[in-house]
């Protein structure tokens, strides 16, 4: 081997490693500063109250806020999304599919504080006077926003996963007179069925981790409503309370490091949430099709 | 295209009664303004085997596709003139294409099975036209099954995966889930292009003992089996019939030099 | 009930959502685009931001996003590069590839304030960097890792295998191989994934609000350790006075500079796509 080619191997087999290593380590760090919260805390930080002052440090509050908005928002996406990824996939003439995509991935690739502006200029308000409330700022109002945001990303991913499905299986499916509804239900949607899961997995994954925009209209107040169902009061989220307080956090205390065991805990999720989608779903050599 | 404006309805058999089941009259098609069809008029007959040959882009395939309508979903597709299917006009907007395919079934080139078992496949089309009791269902999978002699191969194993047959085994199941549905007309397009020469001869065979039944439309560009199994046959060229009638009179006494060139495997400039 | 009927239904269903949908997108696109607008002109621009940003312009906030990414790039870029040429050309054994891809992905699910919360432990307590615009490239530049590795490897392993089979039976070496045959195909779809990487980084605030970015009082850094000022950190900032109209107008009109950003970088992504493959394909 040449001198050249060496320091090529050598040049890739490192940036592989560094590449591959870099989530092992971030794992690592959250792991090793959340080991102060484990051991002093432990089952502690599963309860529901928050009070540094008192170095209470429960996280269930922001995960039930978590929780909740998720709910909401894919409760609210995932039918209006498939409903519209049908339209596009199956129904829209192919001259206006275009459009629509670049369209779809133009605002899926607007900025999430971006849409948290526009949630507190005009969502907050809106669920304000809808309601009568003293504040916007509500779990709900976090959720709406989360559907909106999630919406393009679901939309386009739904839209491939249909669009791929080849086109000989609705012609069969139509040949042997099923209306269009029956062909979409029974020939494409199972043929899709391991993307759109896989899909709707990945919009999981980013509507639990999502952060600015759920900071900004949320309310931010770590607490679980007397009811679990009222979601018209503010609460709060994993990420919102890691991007509000994390800076203001003195690092090496209790409260540090029970910050950090909350960011674990939402990462620990996230990413067996992407492993799930990725070998069960999200695979291309389990494609139900040729 | 001397005679394409002609419609003509020659039987090969004058004893028995023939009717036509499908007639095209002056039918055009054009994709995105391209014509690909100029003026088609036919008379496809009932319980024959209506061949439909000419060389390939000459607008056969369009031409079966357009009897179930299949077309309408194409981008770009337009027509104009009519086909009637028992006397029934089927172009017009207020008819039910569902249930129009549902009548005129169709079998493609390249065998199209759903990822279900073969039972399930037998029975993905008719499950929808009426409730079937689990002691209709056995029996129809078992006739149909039997219909194109796959019910030998495949009884014992009616519940695995319908991609696990051979290509040509598919392309049986696929007419058998075709004959479920109870068309009165099968549309068959190049049906045996992707497969061996038993297979071939398999479906061939399952053609000729369907005619009994139903109507048969077949299209190929493979002149031998329309010499097998044609009843009717119709050269179709560029967009046009050149000639139609029955097999024996275009294969012994073509009136049109470019079919007796064609079906005789010569260069024909069409 | 009858199978027209329902089917009917379906189409209203499908159309209305998404009408509901479009109406929302447009909405948006609407809101952002025409608030956006009547903050712009040449003055706020290329005018440093005064009051806490509710006053004067954005220039340096735009100075600071673009350093952020360029950066970013040069630090993503070759490492990304590397490890697609790897994954493609060397690494062979099925559980590896399993284990590889399963880093890879899971690096991109991961949720942005945790690339924030990591960079502060990491680089401000443990390596003592304190504030730095260099540290939040770094942090970005390992967020869109997964993106630039995955479009990398698609275009270098999607080269037919001929391509590598004729330049071998050359004589050349494996590397000389990568370097010569491989690389000069491969590099389009590697620089599509880097803009589209680009795309999403600029906009992010989580990641680079502890670490990387002050609110205010910040020109252009001198060195490498210096916190700079960036646009969806300043909008952040801006929102928190959100009463303030002057402040608010801000906002939207840093807003639609965001997004044209974003849209730029989209837009030479794709169009490096078309580009450079059709000047490989010479």
């Amino acid at each position: 081997m040449s001198a050249s080619a060496r320091i090529g191997k050598g040049y890739v087999v490192a940036s592989t490693f560094i590449s591959a290593a870099v989530i092992v380590v971030i794992t690592g760090f959250l792991v090793i500063n959340s080991w102060d919260a484990i051991r002093q805390s432990g089952l502690e930080l599963f309860t529901s109250e928050w009070n540094p002052p008192k170095q209470k440090f429960g996280i269930l509050a922001m995960v039930y806020g978590s929780v909740v908005v998720t709910v909401i928002s894919l409760a609210l996406a995932l039918p209006l999304g498939l409903a519209t990824a049908i339209f596009t996939s199956e129904m829209l003439p192919a001259r206006f599919r275009l459009y629509v995509k670049s369209l779809l991935e133009l605002l899926a690739g607007i900025p999430s504080i971006i849409y948290g502006l526009i949630g507190i200029v005009f969502l907050s308000t809106w669920v304000e006077h809808a309601f009568d409330l003293q504040s916007g700022r509500t779990v709900l109002t976090g959720g709406l926003l989360l559907a909106v945001m999630v919406l393009p990303t679901i939309i386009t991913l739904w839209d491939d996963a249909l669009h791929n499905v080849p086109r000989k299986y609705r012609e069969t499916a139509r040949g042997l007179g099923l209306y269009n509804f029956e062909v979409i239900r029974d020939a494409v949607l199972p043929l899709a069925r391991t993307d759109v899961i896989g899909a709707a997995l990945l919009g999981l994954g980013r509507v639990l981790g999502e952060t600015m925009a759920v900071m900004l209209v949320i309310g931010s107040i770590d607490k679980i409503p007397g009811s679990v169902f009222n979601v018209l009061v503010p609460g709060q989220t994993m990420t919102s309370k890691l991007g509000r307080e994390i800076a203001e956090t003195a690092v090496g205390s209790l409260h540090f490091s029970a910050m950090i065991f909350m960011g674990l805990i939402l990462l620990l999720f996230v990413l067996s949430l992407t492993i799930v989608a990725l070998t069960y779903f999200y695979n291309p050599e389990q494609r139900l099709y040729e | 295209m001397k005679n394409s404006a002609a419609l003509r309805v020659v039987g090969q058999d004058t004893a028995s009664e023939i009717t036509a089941a499908v007639e095209i009259n002056d039918f055009h098609v054009w994709f995105d303004e391209a014509p690909v069809l100029r003026g088609i008029s036919l008379a496809l007959q009932k319980h024959r085997i209506n061949c439909i040959i000419g060389p390939s882009g000459s607008g056969k395939s369009t031409l079966i596709r357009s009897l179930n309508r299949m077309n309408d979903d194409v981008e770009g597709y337009s027509f104009k003139g009519s086909i009637h299917f028992d006397g029934e006009p089927i172009l017009r907007k207020s008819v039910n294409v569902a249930t129009l395919r549902t009548d005129i079934g169709m079998v493609f080139q390249k065998p199209c099975v759903f990822p279900k078992s073969i039972a399930e496949n037998v029975l993905f089309g008719v499950q929808y036209v009426k409730k079937l009791s689990r002691q209709e269902r056995l029996h129809l999978v078992e006739a149909n099954l039997k219909a194109v002699s796959l019910w030998k191969e495949v009884s014992h194993r009616l519940h695995d995966r319908a991609g696990s047959l051979s290509i040509g085994q598919q392309q049986r199941l696929c007419i058998a889930r075709t004959l479920a549905v109870k068309p009165k007309v099968i549309l068959l397009d190049e049906p045996t292009s992707s497969l061996d020469p038993v297979s071939t001869r398999a479906i061939e065979d399952l053609m000729l003992e369907l005619r009994q039944e139903y109507t048969i439309v077949f299209v190929t560009h493979n002149i031998q089996q329309a010499q097998r199994v044609a009843d009717q046959l119709v050269f179709m060229c560029n967009g046009g019939v050149i000639e139609q009638g029955p097999k024996q009179k275009l294969f012994g006494n073509p009136e049109n030099e470019q079919t007796r060139k064609y079906l005789n495997e010569e260069y024909c400039d069409c | 009930m009858n199978r027209s009927l329902l089917n009917k239904l379906f189409v209203f269903t499908t159309v209305t959502a998404a009408g509901i949908c479009c109406a929302v997108l447009l909405f948006m696109m609407a809101v952002i685009t025409a608030k956006g607008l009547r903050a712009l002109d040449f003055e706020f621009l290329f005018t440093a931001s005064r009051d806490f940003g509710a006053a004067g312009g954005i220039f340096y906030q735009i100075v600071g996003s673009l350093l952020l990414v360029v950066f970013a790039a040069l630090i993503c870029f070759p490492l990304a590069l590397g490890t697609a040429i790897f994954k493609s050309e060397y690494l062979k054994n099925g559980h590896m590839q399993r284990l590889c891809a399963v880093l890879v992905y899971g690096l991109n699910g991961v949720p942005s304030v945790i690339f924030g919360v990591f960079g502060l432990i990491f680089f401000v307590n443990v390596l003592g960097t304190r504030i730095s615009w260099f540290v939040g490239s770094i942090i970005l530049a390992i967020m869109i890792l997964p993106t630039v590795v995955l479009a990398a490897f698609h275009s270098i392993n999607s080269i037919p295998q001929s391509y590598r089979e004729s330049a071998s039976a050359l004589g050349l070496g494996k590397w000389q191989v990568i370097v010569k045959v491989l690389l000069p195909q491969g590099i389009a779809g590697s620089i599509t994934g880097l803009f589209l990487g680009l795309a999403r980084a600029v906009g992010e605030t989580a990641p680079i609000m502890f670490i990387a970015t002050a609110f205010s009082g910040v020109g252009i850094p001198g060195s490498f350790f210096e916190p700079v000022t960036a646009l969806p950190t300043h909008i952040l900032a801006l929102t928190h006075q959100a009463i303030n109209q002057q402040a608010l107008q801000n906002a939207w009109g840093a807003s639609l500079v965001l997004i044209s950003l974003v849209t730029i970088f989209s837009t030479l992504g794709l169009w490096s796509r078309m580009k450079l493959k059709t000047m490989s394909l010479r």
